[in-house]
Protein backbone atom coordinates (compact mmCIF):
# COMPACT_ATOMS: atom_id res chain seq x y z
CA UNK A 1 0.00 0.00 0.00
CA UNK A 2 1.46 3.36 -0.98
CA UNK A 3 2.09 5.90 1.73
CA UNK A 4 0.36 9.19 0.99
CA UNK A 5 2.32 12.15 -0.25
CA UNK A 6 1.27 14.24 2.74
CA UNK A 7 2.80 11.75 5.17
CA UNK A 8 5.94 11.34 3.07
CA UNK A 9 6.48 15.09 2.84
CA UNK A 10 6.52 15.38 6.62
CA UNK A 11 9.36 12.89 6.99
CA UNK A 12 13.07 13.52 6.64
CA UNK A 13 15.08 11.08 4.57
CA UNK A 14 16.62 9.45 7.63
CA UNK A 15 13.14 9.01 9.09
CA UNK A 16 11.95 7.39 5.87
CA UNK A 17 14.84 4.91 6.01
CA UNK A 18 14.03 4.09 9.65
CA UNK A 19 10.37 3.57 8.80
CA UNK A 20 11.28 1.43 5.76
CA UNK A 21 13.00 -0.99 8.10
CA UNK A 22 9.68 -1.49 9.87
CA UNK A 23 7.32 -1.22 6.90
CA UNK A 24 8.41 -1.69 3.28
CA UNK A 25 5.56 0.57 2.09
CA UNK A 26 7.64 3.60 3.09
CA UNK A 27 9.98 2.70 0.21
CA UNK A 28 7.35 4.34 -1.99
CA UNK A 29 8.15 7.69 -0.30
CA UNK A 30 11.74 7.40 -1.49
CA UNK A 31 10.66 6.35 -4.94
CA UNK A 32 8.23 9.24 -5.38
CA UNK A 33 10.83 11.69 -4.08
CA UNK A 34 13.55 10.58 -6.49
CA UNK A 35 11.77 9.10 -9.48
CA UNK A 36 11.91 12.08 -11.85
CA UNK A 37 15.51 13.04 -11.08
CA UNK A 38 16.79 9.48 -11.34
CA UNK A 39 14.99 8.72 -14.61
CA UNK A 40 16.55 11.87 -16.05
CA UNK A 41 19.98 10.80 -14.75
CA UNK A 42 19.67 7.30 -16.21
CA UNK A 43 18.75 8.78 -19.57
CA UNK A 44 21.66 11.21 -19.56
CA UNK A 45 24.42 8.70 -18.85
CA UNK A 46 23.10 5.83 -20.90
CA UNK A 47 20.91 7.39 -23.60
CA UNK A 48 18.50 4.44 -23.36
CA UNK A 49 14.73 4.61 -23.86
CA UNK A 50 12.34 5.82 -21.16
CA UNK A 51 10.82 2.35 -20.73
CA UNK A 52 14.23 0.79 -20.18
CA UNK A 53 15.12 3.58 -17.77
CA UNK A 54 11.99 2.77 -15.72
CA UNK A 55 12.99 -0.90 -15.64
CA UNK A 56 16.47 0.03 -14.44
CA UNK A 57 15.02 2.29 -11.77
CA UNK A 58 12.75 -0.47 -10.49
CA UNK A 59 15.66 -2.92 -10.32
CA UNK A 60 17.68 -0.28 -8.52
CA UNK A 61 14.99 0.21 -5.89
CA UNK A 62 14.79 -3.54 -5.34
CA UNK A 63 18.55 -3.39 -4.67
CA UNK A 64 18.08 -0.37 -2.40
CA UNK A 65 15.57 -2.42 -0.40
CA UNK A 66 17.89 -5.45 -0.25
CA UNK A 67 20.84 -3.33 0.90
CA UNK A 68 19.02 -0.95 3.19
CA UNK A 69 21.04 -2.10 6.21
CA UNK A 70 24.24 -1.24 4.31
CA UNK A 71 23.36 2.45 4.13
CA UNK A 72 26.03 4.49 5.93
CA UNK A 73 24.36 7.59 7.49
CA UNK A 74 27.65 9.52 7.27
CA UNK A 75 27.01 10.04 3.55
CA UNK A 76 23.93 11.65 2.03
CA UNK A 77 21.07 9.26 1.30
CA UNK A 78 20.76 10.80 -2.15
CA UNK A 79 24.40 9.95 -2.89
CA UNK A 80 23.87 6.36 -1.80
CA UNK A 81 20.73 6.03 -3.92
CA UNK A 82 22.47 7.61 -6.92
CA UNK A 83 25.36 5.17 -6.46
CA UNK A 84 23.09 2.14 -6.67
CA UNK A 85 21.17 3.54 -9.65
CA UNK A 86 24.44 4.51 -11.34
CA UNK A 87 25.90 1.01 -10.98
CA UNK A 88 22.73 -0.65 -12.22
CA UNK A 89 22.55 1.73 -15.19
CA UNK A 90 26.16 1.13 -16.21
CA UNK A 91 25.63 -2.60 -15.95
CA UNK A 92 22.54 -2.50 -18.17
CA UNK A 93 24.06 0.04 -20.55
CA UNK A 94 27.04 -2.23 -21.16
CA UNK A 95 24.70 -5.02 -22.13
CA UNK A 96 22.69 -2.71 -24.40
CA UNK A 97 25.62 -1.15 -26.25
CA UNK A 98 26.46 -4.60 -27.49
CA UNK A 99 22.99 -5.03 -28.98
CA UNK A 100 22.66 -1.52 -30.47
CA UNK A 101 19.66 -0.51 -28.35
CA UNK A 102 20.60 3.12 -28.01
CA UNK A 103 18.02 5.90 -28.21
CA UNK A 104 18.67 9.57 -28.72
CA UNK A 105 17.91 11.68 -25.64
CA UNK A 106 16.99 15.32 -25.78
CA UNK A 107 18.90 17.75 -23.62
CA UNK A 108 17.88 21.28 -22.84
CA UNK A 109 19.62 24.25 -24.45
CA UNK A 110 20.42 25.60 -21.03
CA UNK A 111 22.25 22.50 -19.89
CA UNK A 112 24.19 22.11 -23.11
CA UNK A 113 24.99 25.79 -22.92
CA UNK A 114 26.52 25.33 -19.48
CA UNK A 115 28.81 22.57 -20.68
CA UNK A 116 29.92 24.33 -23.83
CA UNK A 117 30.45 27.62 -21.99
CA UNK A 118 32.72 25.88 -19.52
CA UNK A 119 34.55 24.21 -22.39
CA UNK A 120 35.09 27.53 -24.16
CA UNK A 121 32.92 26.64 -27.12
CA UNK A 122 31.21 29.75 -28.51
CA UNK A 123 27.42 30.13 -28.42
CA UNK A 124 25.74 27.38 -30.37
CA UNK A 125 23.03 27.28 -32.97
CA UNK A 126 20.72 24.28 -33.46
CA UNK A 127 23.30 22.38 -35.44
CA UNK A 128 25.83 23.06 -32.71
CA UNK A 129 23.47 21.69 -30.07
CA UNK A 130 22.99 18.51 -32.09
CA UNK A 131 26.76 18.22 -32.43
CA UNK A 132 27.21 18.54 -28.68
CA UNK A 133 24.68 15.75 -28.22
CA UNK A 134 26.66 13.52 -30.57
CA UNK A 135 29.94 14.24 -28.85
CA UNK A 136 28.53 13.48 -25.41
CA UNK A 137 27.10 10.22 -26.73
CA UNK A 138 30.49 9.15 -28.10
CA UNK A 139 32.53 10.02 -25.03
CA UNK A 140 33.97 7.31 -22.77
CA UNK A 141 31.58 6.48 -19.95
CA UNK A 142 33.96 7.52 -17.15
CA UNK A 143 34.04 11.08 -18.50
CA UNK A 144 30.36 11.18 -19.41
CA UNK A 145 29.29 10.20 -15.89
CA UNK A 146 31.24 13.02 -14.17
CA UNK A 147 29.97 15.54 -16.72
CA UNK A 148 26.37 14.47 -16.16
CA UNK A 149 26.70 14.49 -12.37
CA UNK A 150 28.28 17.94 -12.33
CA UNK A 151 26.38 19.77 -15.05
CA UNK A 152 23.07 17.94 -15.20
CA UNK A 153 22.60 16.81 -11.61
CA UNK A 154 24.38 19.89 -10.21
CA UNK A 155 26.24 17.87 -7.61
CA UNK A 156 29.38 19.01 -5.82
CA UNK A 157 32.68 17.13 -5.75
CA UNK A 158 31.94 15.45 -2.42
CA UNK A 159 28.63 14.06 -3.66
CA UNK A 160 30.16 12.88 -6.94
CA UNK A 161 32.95 11.24 -4.93
CA UNK A 162 30.39 9.36 -2.80
CA UNK A 163 28.41 8.21 -5.83
CA UNK A 164 31.32 7.01 -7.93
CA UNK A 165 33.40 5.89 -4.90
CA UNK A 166 36.48 7.76 -6.02
CA UNK A 167 38.57 10.41 -4.20
CA UNK A 168 37.52 14.04 -4.67
CA UNK A 169 40.87 14.76 -6.29
CA UNK A 170 40.08 12.13 -8.91
CA UNK A 171 36.72 13.79 -9.58
CA UNK A 172 38.50 17.06 -10.34
CA UNK A 173 41.03 15.29 -12.56
CA UNK A 174 38.35 13.44 -14.48
CA UNK A 175 36.39 16.65 -15.09
CA UNK A 176 39.52 18.25 -16.42
CA UNK A 177 40.18 15.29 -18.67
CA UNK A 178 36.52 15.20 -19.68
CA UNK A 179 36.92 18.66 -21.14
CA UNK A 180 39.88 17.52 -23.20
CA UNK A 181 38.10 14.31 -24.14
CA UNK A 182 35.07 16.31 -25.27
CA UNK A 183 37.14 18.30 -27.72
CA UNK A 184 39.21 15.36 -28.91
CA UNK A 185 36.08 13.21 -29.39
CA UNK A 186 34.58 15.98 -31.50
CA UNK A 187 37.75 16.10 -33.58
CA UNK A 188 37.95 12.32 -33.92
CA UNK A 189 34.36 12.03 -35.17
CA UNK A 190 34.73 15.20 -37.25
CA UNK A 191 31.89 16.87 -35.41
CA UNK A 192 31.57 20.59 -36.09
CA UNK A 193 29.92 22.97 -33.60
CA UNK A 194 29.23 25.62 -36.18
CA UNK A 195 28.27 25.51 -39.87
CA UNK B 1 -0.47 0.74 -11.61
CA UNK B 2 2.27 3.20 -10.66
CA UNK B 3 5.90 2.15 -10.62
CA UNK B 4 6.17 2.50 -6.83
CA UNK B 5 3.23 0.14 -6.43
CA UNK B 6 4.82 -2.34 -8.87
CA UNK B 7 8.00 -2.37 -6.80
CA UNK B 8 6.14 -3.01 -3.55
CA UNK B 9 4.10 -5.78 -5.12
CA UNK B 10 7.17 -7.44 -6.52
CA UNK B 11 8.91 -7.26 -3.14
CA UNK B 12 5.92 -8.91 -1.48
CA UNK B 13 5.33 -11.47 -4.23
CA UNK B 14 8.96 -12.60 -4.40
CA UNK B 15 9.38 -12.20 -0.62
CA UNK B 16 12.47 -10.11 -1.12
CA UNK B 17 14.07 -9.38 2.22
CA UNK B 18 16.83 -6.93 3.13
CA UNK B 19 20.24 -8.44 3.79
CA UNK B 20 20.25 -8.90 7.58
CA UNK B 21 21.99 -6.21 9.60
CA UNK B 22 24.23 -8.78 11.31
CA UNK B 23 25.47 -9.94 7.90
CA UNK B 24 26.33 -6.38 6.90
CA UNK B 25 28.12 -5.87 10.22
CA UNK B 26 29.96 -9.18 9.88
CA UNK B 27 31.19 -8.20 6.41
CA UNK B 28 32.47 -4.84 7.72
CA UNK B 29 34.25 -6.51 10.65
CA UNK B 30 35.70 -9.11 8.29
CA UNK B 31 37.16 -6.39 6.06
CA UNK B 32 38.66 -4.52 9.03
CA UNK B 33 40.15 -7.72 10.45
CA UNK B 34 41.48 -8.65 7.02
CA UNK B 35 43.06 -5.22 6.72
CA UNK B 36 44.64 -5.54 10.17
CA UNK B 37 46.00 -9.00 9.35
CA UNK B 38 47.46 -7.78 6.07
CA UNK B 39 49.26 -4.96 7.92
CA UNK B 40 50.54 -7.40 10.56
CA UNK B 41 51.86 -9.91 8.06
CA UNK B 42 53.34 -7.11 6.02
CA UNK B 43 55.10 -5.90 9.17
CA UNK B 44 56.36 -9.41 9.92
CA UNK B 45 57.73 -9.72 6.39
CA UNK B 46 59.47 -6.38 6.72
CA UNK B 47 60.97 -7.35 10.09
CA UNK B 48 62.56 -10.43 8.51
CA UNK B 49 63.93 -8.38 5.62
CA UNK B 50 65.34 -5.88 8.11
CA UNK B 51 66.95 -8.68 10.12
CA UNK B 52 68.57 -10.09 6.98
CA UNK B 53 69.95 -6.69 6.00
CA UNK B 54 71.32 -6.35 9.55
CA UNK B 55 73.11 -9.67 9.13
CA UNK B 56 74.73 -8.57 5.88
CA UNK B 57 78.44 -8.08 6.23
CA UNK B 58 78.88 -4.91 4.23
CA UNK B 59 82.48 -4.63 5.25
CA UNK B 60 83.03 -7.83 3.27
CA UNK B 61 82.87 -5.66 0.21
CA UNK B 62 86.45 -4.55 0.61
CA UNK B 63 87.45 -8.20 0.37
CA UNK B 64 85.28 -9.15 -2.54
CA UNK B 65 84.87 -8.25 -6.16
CA UNK B 66 81.15 -7.61 -5.69
CA UNK B 67 79.22 -4.38 -5.36
CA UNK B 68 76.97 -3.54 -2.40
CA UNK B 69 73.94 -4.25 -4.54
CA UNK B 70 75.25 -7.69 -5.57
CA UNK B 71 75.88 -8.53 -1.92
CA UNK B 72 72.38 -7.50 -0.89
CA UNK B 73 70.86 -9.40 -3.80
CA UNK B 74 72.82 -12.51 -2.83
CA UNK B 75 71.46 -12.41 0.73
CA UNK B 76 68.00 -10.94 0.12
CA UNK B 77 65.19 -13.22 1.26
CA UNK B 78 63.12 -12.98 -1.92
CA UNK B 79 60.24 -14.95 -0.51
CA UNK B 80 59.77 -12.31 2.22
CA UNK B 81 59.94 -9.53 -0.35
CA UNK B 82 57.18 -11.30 -2.28
CA UNK B 83 55.18 -11.69 0.95
CA UNK B 84 55.64 -8.02 1.77
CA UNK B 85 54.41 -6.93 -1.66
CA UNK B 86 51.48 -9.36 -1.46
CA UNK B 87 50.40 -8.16 1.99
CA UNK B 88 50.80 -4.53 1.00
CA UNK B 89 48.49 -5.13 -1.95
CA UNK B 90 45.99 -6.91 0.31
CA UNK B 91 46.06 -4.08 2.82
CA UNK B 92 45.52 -1.54 0.01
CA UNK B 93 42.52 -3.60 -1.12
CA UNK B 94 41.25 -3.74 2.45
CA UNK B 95 41.59 -0.02 2.95
CA UNK B 96 39.71 0.69 -0.27
CA UNK B 97 36.79 -1.38 1.04
CA UNK B 98 36.50 0.04 4.52
CA UNK B 99 33.77 2.71 4.89
CA UNK B 100 34.88 5.85 3.07
CA UNK B 101 38.15 4.20 2.13
CA UNK B 102 37.51 5.31 -1.46
CA UNK B 103 37.96 8.93 -0.33
CA UNK B 104 41.73 8.42 -0.26
CA UNK B 105 43.85 8.24 -3.37
CA UNK B 106 45.67 5.03 -4.21
CA UNK B 107 49.02 6.70 -3.57
CA UNK B 108 47.93 7.85 -0.12
CA UNK B 109 46.56 4.41 0.78
CA UNK B 110 49.73 2.71 -0.43
CA UNK B 111 51.83 5.22 1.49
CA UNK B 112 49.90 4.70 4.74
CA UNK B 113 49.94 0.90 4.53
CA UNK B 114 53.64 0.85 3.66
CA UNK B 115 54.45 3.20 6.54
CA UNK B 116 52.45 1.06 8.99
CA UNK B 117 54.25 -2.09 7.83
CA UNK B 118 57.64 -0.38 8.14
CA UNK B 119 56.98 1.07 11.59
CA UNK B 120 55.52 -2.12 13.08
CA UNK B 121 58.04 -4.25 11.23
CA UNK B 122 60.91 -2.26 12.70
CA UNK B 123 59.48 -2.66 16.20
CA UNK B 124 59.07 -6.41 15.68
CA UNK B 125 62.66 -6.66 14.45
CA UNK B 126 64.00 -4.70 17.44
CA UNK B 127 62.13 -7.08 19.73
CA UNK B 128 63.85 -10.03 18.05
CA UNK B 129 60.79 -11.12 16.09
CA UNK B 130 62.50 -10.99 12.70
CA UNK B 131 65.29 -13.31 13.83
CA UNK B 132 62.87 -15.71 15.53
CA UNK B 133 60.62 -16.00 12.48
CA UNK B 134 63.54 -16.39 10.08
CA UNK B 135 65.15 -19.11 12.18
CA UNK B 136 61.82 -20.88 12.70
CA UNK B 137 61.29 -20.99 8.96
CA UNK B 138 64.81 -22.27 8.47
CA UNK B 139 64.38 -25.07 10.96
CA UNK B 140 60.82 -26.08 10.07
CA UNK B 141 60.65 -25.63 6.30
CA UNK B 142 63.09 -27.82 4.47
CA UNK B 143 63.28 -25.90 1.23
CA UNK B 144 63.74 -22.55 2.94
CA UNK B 145 67.28 -21.18 2.79
CA UNK B 146 67.63 -18.73 5.64
CA UNK B 147 70.14 -15.94 6.13
CA UNK B 148 72.11 -18.16 8.50
CA UNK B 149 72.61 -20.73 5.77
CA UNK B 150 73.55 -18.06 3.28
CA UNK B 151 76.03 -16.58 5.72
CA UNK B 152 77.60 -20.00 6.22
CA UNK B 153 77.93 -20.41 2.46
CA UNK B 154 79.50 -16.99 2.12
CA UNK B 155 81.90 -17.50 5.04
CA UNK B 156 82.94 -21.02 4.10
CA UNK B 157 85.28 -20.07 1.30
CA UNK B 158 88.83 -20.39 2.61
CA UNK B 159 90.14 -20.36 -0.96
CA UNK B 160 88.72 -16.86 -1.30
CA UNK B 161 89.98 -15.86 2.12
CA UNK B 162 86.81 -16.32 4.19
CA UNK B 163 86.53 -18.94 6.88
CA UNK B 164 84.18 -19.46 9.81
CA UNK B 165 83.30 -21.97 12.48
CA UNK B 166 83.54 -22.81 16.15
CA UNK B 167 86.69 -22.58 18.25
CA UNK B 168 87.44 -26.00 19.69
CA UNK B 169 90.76 -25.26 21.34
CA UNK B 170 92.97 -22.32 22.13
CA UNK B 171 96.73 -22.80 22.32
CA UNK B 172 99.61 -20.46 22.87
CA UNK B 173 100.25 -19.41 19.31
CA UNK B 174 97.20 -20.51 17.52
CA UNK B 175 93.70 -21.80 17.87
CA UNK B 176 91.85 -24.73 16.38
CA UNK B 177 88.60 -24.15 14.54
CA UNK B 178 85.98 -26.60 13.33
CA UNK B 179 84.30 -25.18 10.25
CA UNK B 180 80.71 -25.76 9.17
CA UNK B 181 81.78 -28.67 7.02
CA UNK B 182 83.21 -30.30 10.15
CA UNK B 183 86.81 -29.87 8.94
CA UNK B 184 89.41 -28.74 11.48
CA UNK B 185 91.73 -25.83 10.85
CA UNK B 186 94.69 -24.38 12.62
CA UNK B 187 94.29 -20.62 12.78
CA UNK B 188 97.31 -18.39 13.05
CA UNK B 189 96.64 -14.76 13.83
CA UNK B 190 99.93 -12.97 14.59
CA UNK B 191 98.78 -9.51 13.50
CA UNK B 192 95.07 -9.99 13.14
CA UNK B 193 92.54 -7.25 13.79
CA UNK B 194 90.25 -8.73 16.41
CA UNK B 195 86.80 -7.19 16.86
CA UNK B 196 85.99 -5.95 20.35
CA UNK B 197 83.30 -8.56 21.08
CA UNK B 198 85.52 -11.51 20.21
CA UNK B 199 86.92 -13.31 23.26
CA UNK B 200 88.68 -16.26 21.58
CA UNK B 201 87.36 -18.91 23.92
CA UNK B 202 86.32 -22.50 23.31
CA UNK B 203 82.81 -22.73 21.91
CA UNK B 204 82.84 -19.25 20.45
CA UNK B 205 81.70 -18.96 16.84
CA UNK B 206 83.78 -16.63 14.70
CA UNK B 207 84.36 -15.63 11.11
CA UNK B 208 87.67 -14.60 9.62
CA UNK B 209 89.31 -12.88 6.68
CA UNK B 210 92.72 -14.21 5.69
CA UNK B 211 94.37 -16.74 3.44
CA UNK B 212 95.30 -20.37 3.38
CA UNK B 213 98.88 -20.70 4.50
CA UNK B 214 99.20 -24.44 4.03
CA UNK B 215 97.07 -27.55 4.24
CA UNK B 216 94.33 -26.88 6.84
CA UNK B 217 96.27 -23.89 8.17
CA UNK B 218 94.64 -20.48 7.83
CA UNK B 219 96.47 -17.21 8.39
CA UNK B 220 93.91 -14.75 9.67
CA UNK B 221 94.10 -10.96 9.27
CA UNK B 222 90.64 -10.19 10.75
CA UNK B 223 88.57 -12.05 13.32
CA UNK B 224 84.93 -11.11 13.92
CA UNK B 225 82.07 -12.50 15.96
CA UNK B 226 79.70 -14.75 14.03
CA UNK B 227 76.52 -13.31 15.52
CA UNK B 228 75.98 -10.04 13.69
CA UNK B 229 76.80 -8.27 10.46
CA UNK B 230 78.58 -5.55 12.38
CA UNK B 231 82.30 -6.03 12.64
CA UNK B 232 82.70 -3.83 15.67
CA UNK B 233 85.25 -1.82 13.76
CA UNK B 234 86.68 0.89 15.85
CA UNK B 235 86.13 -1.09 19.00
CA UNK B 236 88.52 -3.87 18.11
CA UNK B 237 92.28 -3.92 18.11
CA UNK B 238 95.23 -5.68 16.65
CA UNK B 239 96.39 -8.25 19.18
CA UNK B 240 99.37 -10.49 19.30
CA UNK B 241 98.99 -14.06 20.52
CA UNK B 242 98.54 -14.33 24.31
CA UNK B 243 97.14 -10.82 24.68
Amino acid sequence: MLISKEICDQLSEQEIVQKCLLDVDYLSCLYERYERKLLSYIGHISSISHDQAEDILQESFIKIWRNIHSYDPSIKLSSWIYRIVHNETISQWRKNTGSGKIAFVEMSYQLIGEITEDFNIPELNDAGIQSTHRVLKEMPIKYKEVLVLKYFEKLNYEEISDILKIPEGTVATRLNRAKKAFLSTAKKHQIQFHD
Amino acid sequence: MGNAQKILERIRKEEIKPTPAWQVLFKRIFIWVGFAFAICFGAISFSVILYVVQQTDFDLLSHMDHSRLELILALMPYIWVVFLILFLLLSVLGMRNIPKGYKHSLQKIFGITTLLSIVFGTLICIAGGGQYIEQTFESKIGIYRGVEQRKIEMWSNPEEGRLSGEIISVAQNALTLRDYQEAEWTIEYPDAFIAGRVQLVVGEKIKMIGEIKSDQVFLSSEIKPWGTGQSGKGRGQRRRNNE
